[in-house]
C-alpha cells in the first residue's frame, strides 16, 4: 500500500513534468501538440489526488503527512533525471506503470 | 509598484536570509540529525547493542520488576519513574529522586540502564549524549544560558519564516521550474539548486519553520496565558494537572495496588502499550500510580496519561485521553515538529527533507558570496564583508559536519572510564569545528573547499572502521542480524563520505576550467 501510495505521487508528477514544453521535447523529442499539456495536466491532479485520498483513508493524520515526504522524495528523483539523464524518463514511466499494475494486484489478492 | 514591490522582497530575503543563515544551518543541522536522536544514542551506546527487540507484552511484567527492584534500592525515594523500552529504544530506564535536602528545590536523580527482561545492569555502559546533544543543540545551542539560547532561535527561526515567504514571493516561475536544474552554469546552476532544494521540500520548511515558533510560542508570546492565568503555576497546574502531588498524609502505605491499576489501564485504553510509569511519593499512604500511554503514530505530542491511587488502585485522573479543539492543534504541530510519531519510511522521509533544509541554506549563503565576487572588477581586493561571509560559509558548512564525525570518533575512542567522559564528547566536537572556522578565517577559497572535503570524505569513511575495531559488530554483522538501525547508520556514514568526495573531484575539475564553477558540490555539501 506503501509503495501504491508514492507511485502513484510519482507518476503525478511525471505527468506534470512531461506537461511543461521543455521537458515534453527532451523526452518526447517534440514540441506538445494541441492541448495535450492540459489533459496531462488534468491527469496528473487526479493522480495526485487519489495518491492523497489513498493514503488519508488507510492511514488518517498520519497518512497526510507521509504524503507529503513523498512528494518531496518524488521531485527529487525527476530533478536529479532530468539534470543527468532525461532519457531515462521513457523507462521510469514504463517501470513505474508496471509496479502500479503489480502492486494493485498484490493489493486485490492479499 | 510592481517592480519595486519585488525588489523590496527580494532585498529583505536576501539581508535577512544572510543575517542568520550560519545559525540556521546549525539550528537545520542538528535538528535534522535529532530526527534520528535514539537511533544516533543507540549506536553510541554499544552496550545496548545485543538486546533483542522488546514484546509489549512482557511489560506487565517488566514493571512489577522494576518495582521490586526500586523497593530493594530505593525504598525511600521521592518517586520512581520506569520508561519502558520502545521501538527506538531497546533498554529499561528506571530512575528515581531522592526526598529534597532543606533548602533545596529538587531532590538528587538517580538513572539506570537496565536489560528489560532480566534487569540486569548493562555492562561497560559509557557515560555518552549520543543523540541527545543534538536534540539539545538544536534549541538550547551550547555553552549558554538556555533561555537566552532559546531567545536566539526564535529570532532566528522568524527570520526564516520572513525569508521562507518572501522567497515564495520572488520566485516567479515557482511551478514552472519546478523540475529545471541546468548545470555547469555557474551561479544560474546554484541559484537553481537553491530554488529546487527549497521548492521540493517546501511544504515541511514552512511547517517545520512555523511549528518551531509553537514549540516556544510560552516564551515568544507568553501574553494570552498571562492574561487567564494568575502565575506560572496554575498555567502549569493545568497544562499539566497530572503533576499536581496531594498533601503527604504521613501514614505508610499499606499495599501498591499496581495490578488493579494495570487491569483498568489496559482494559480501557484498548490494550496500548505503556510508555512511562511513575510512582510518586511511594512510601506514603497519598501515593499515586500514573501510567502514560505510548501515543504511536497518533498526530499528538502529550502521551494519554492515566493517575490512580496507588493505595486502592482507583482511576483519579486522566489526561490527554480526550482533547479538546485547542489541545488538539497545539498537540498535532508540536507532534509535527518533533516527529516523535514517525515510523522508519516518514522519519527517512523526514531526514531527506530536513537535508533539503540544510541544502536550501547552505546554497543561499553560498550564493551570496558567490555573487559578490563575481561583481569584482579584475584587480579589486574583495573587501571585509565578503572575505568574512566566505569564511563563516567555509566553517559552517564544512565544519559542522567535520565536528559531527569528531563528535562520533570521541564516543568510540574516550575510555570509558574519563570521569565527566561525555561532556568531553561535546569538548572534542566543538574544537574540531573551532579548528575548521579558524582555518577558514585564514584560507577559504576553492583549495581550501576541496581540502575540507577531503577532510570530511576520510573522517566520514574511517568512522565505520574504527567503530568495527572498537566495538564488536560491524557492517556486515548487522546485516547478517538485521539490526538495521545500526547498518543504517554506518551506510549513510559511507553514503556522506562518498558524498564529500564526489564534492573534492568536482571542485578539483572545476579549477582547471574556471568558467564553469562548481555546481553539484552543494548537494554534497548537505552534510
Amino acid at each position: 500500500m506503501q509503495w501504491l501510495i508514492f507511485l502513484f505521487c510519482l507518476l503525478a508528477f511525471m505527468g506534470f513534468a512531461i506537461a511543461k514544453p521543455n521537458h515534453y521535447k527532451e523526452v518526447l523529442g517534440k514540441r506538445p501538440k494541441g492541448n495535450i499539456t492540459s489533459h496531462l495536466n488534468i491527469a496528473s491532479w487526479l493522480c495526485l489526488i487519489g495518491s492523497l485520498i489513498l493514503s488519508i483513508v488507510t492511514q488518517g493524520a498520519y497518512g497526510s503527512v507521509q504524503f507529503i515526504g513523498y512528494m518531496t522524495v518524488a521531485v527529487l528523483l525527476l530533478v536529479a533525471i532530468f539534470a543527468t539523464k532525461p532519457h531515462y524518463f521513457r523507462s521510469l514511466f514504463y517501470l513505474v506503470s508496471f509496479s502500479i499494475v503489480l502492486c494493485s494486484l498484490y493489493w486485490i489478492i492479499i | 509598484m510592481r517592480e519595486s514591490f519585488f525588489r523590496g522582497m527580494t532585498w529583505l530575503h536576501t539581508w535577512v536570509g544572510l543575517l542568520v543563515c550560519w545559525l540556521l544551518f546549525l539550528i537545520f543541522f542538528a535538528g535534522t540529525a535529532s530526527f534520528f536522536r535514539h537511533e544516533i544514542s543507540l549506536w553510541a551506546q554499544p552496550a545496548t547493542h545485543h538486546l533483542p527487540q522488546y514484546n509489549h507484552a512482557f511489560q506487565q511484567q517488566t514493571v512489577t520488576k522494576s518495582i521490586e527492584r526500586f523497593q530493594h534500592i530505593a525504598p525511600t525515594a521521592e518517586s520512581w519513574r520506569i520508561e519502558l523500552p520502545t521501538e527506538r529504544r531497546p533498554s529499561l530506564l528506571l530512575m528515581y529522586s531522592e526526598k529534597p535536602e532543606e533548602g533545596e528545590r529538587r531532590g538528587k536523580r538517580h538513572s539506570e540502564y537496565l536489560d528489560p527482561i532480566t534487569l540486569d545492569a548493562l555492562p561497560e555502559f559509557r557515560d555518552t549524549k549520543g543523540g541527545n546533544f543534538f536534540y539539545r543543540l538544536h534549541f538550547d545551542l551550547h555553552y549558554m544560558n538556555a533561555i537566552t539560547a532559546r531567545w536566539i532561535v526564535c529570532f532566528a527561526t522568524l527570520f526564516m519564516l520572513i525569508a521562507l515567504i518572501s522567497g515564495v514571493v520572488i520566485h516567479k516561475r515557482i511551478f514552472k521550474d519546478l523540475f529545471q536544474f541546468r548545470s555547469k552554469k555557474g551561479l544560474r546552476s546554484w541559484l537553481d539548486a537553491h530554488n529546487v532544494s527549497s521548492v521540493i521540500a517546501l511544504p515541511f520548511h514552512i511547517m517545520i519553520t512555523y511549528t518551531g515558533l509553537v514549540t516556544l510560542i510560552f516564551m515568544l508570546l507568553p501574553q494570552p496565558a498571562q492574561q487567564r492565568y494568575e502565575d506560572k503555576q496554575t498555567l502549569r497546574a493545568e497544562r499539566y494537572p497530572l503533576l499536581a502531588t496531594a498533601p503527604a498524609t504521613g501514614l505508610p502505605l499499606q499495599e501498591l495496588a499496581l495490578n488493579k491499576a494495570l487491569d483498568h489501564y489496559y482494559t480501557n485504553s484498548g490494550n496500548a502499550p505503556l510508555r512511562r510509569v511513575v510512582i510518586s511519593s511511594p512510601n506514603d499512604a497519598s501515593a499515586t500510580i500514573k501510567l502514560y500511554a505510548n501515543a504511536g503514530r497518533a498526530v499528538q505530542d502529550d502521551p494519554p496519561s492515566w493517575m490512580y491511587n496507588a493505595a486502592s488502585g482507583e482511576l483519579l485522573k486522566t489526561h490527554n485521553v480526550t482533547l479538546s479543539g485547542a489541545e488538539n492543534l497545539y498537540g498535532g504541530m508540536i507532534a509535527l515538529h518533533t516527529g516523535r510519531l514517525a515510523e522508519p519510511t516518514l522519519r527517512w522521509l523526514y531526514f531527506i527533507a530536513g537535508l533539503a533544509g540544510c541544502v536550501m541554506i547552505a546554497t543561499g549563503a553560498v550564493m551570496w558570496a558567490k555573487r559578490l565576487r563575481q561583481k569584482l572588477k579584475r584587480d579589486e581586493k574583495p573587501g571585509f564583508g565578503l572575505k568574512l561571509v566566505e569564511s563563516l560559509n567555509l566553517g559552517t558548512i564544512m565544519g559542522l559536519p567535520a565536528a559531527t564525525a569528531a563528535f562520533f570518533y570521541a564516543n568510540r575512542l574516550l575510555p570509558t572510564e574519563l570521569v565527566a567522559r561525555a561532556d568531553k564528547e561535546v569538548l572534542v566536537f566543538f574544537i574540531v569545528w573551532a579548528i575548521v572556522a579558524i582555518a577558514a578565517c585564514y584560507k577559504s577559497d576553492r583549495l581550501a573547499w576541496q581540502l575540507t572535503a577531503k577532510v570530511n570524505a576520510l573522517a566520514w569513511a574511517g568512522l565505520p572502521v574504527v567503530s568495527m575495531l572498537t566495538i564488536e559488530g560491524n557492517l556486515v554483522s548487522y546485516l547478517i542480524h538485521k539490526q538495521w538501525v545500526l547498518f543504517g547508520f554506518d551506510a549513510l556514514a559511507i553514503g556522506i563520505a562518498v558524498s564529500f568526495l564526489v564534492q573534492a573531484r568536482k571542485l578539483g575539475r572545476s579549477q582547471v576550467t574556471p568558467a564553469a564553477p562548481s555546481r553539484r558540490s552543494q548537494r554534497e555539501v548537505k552534510i
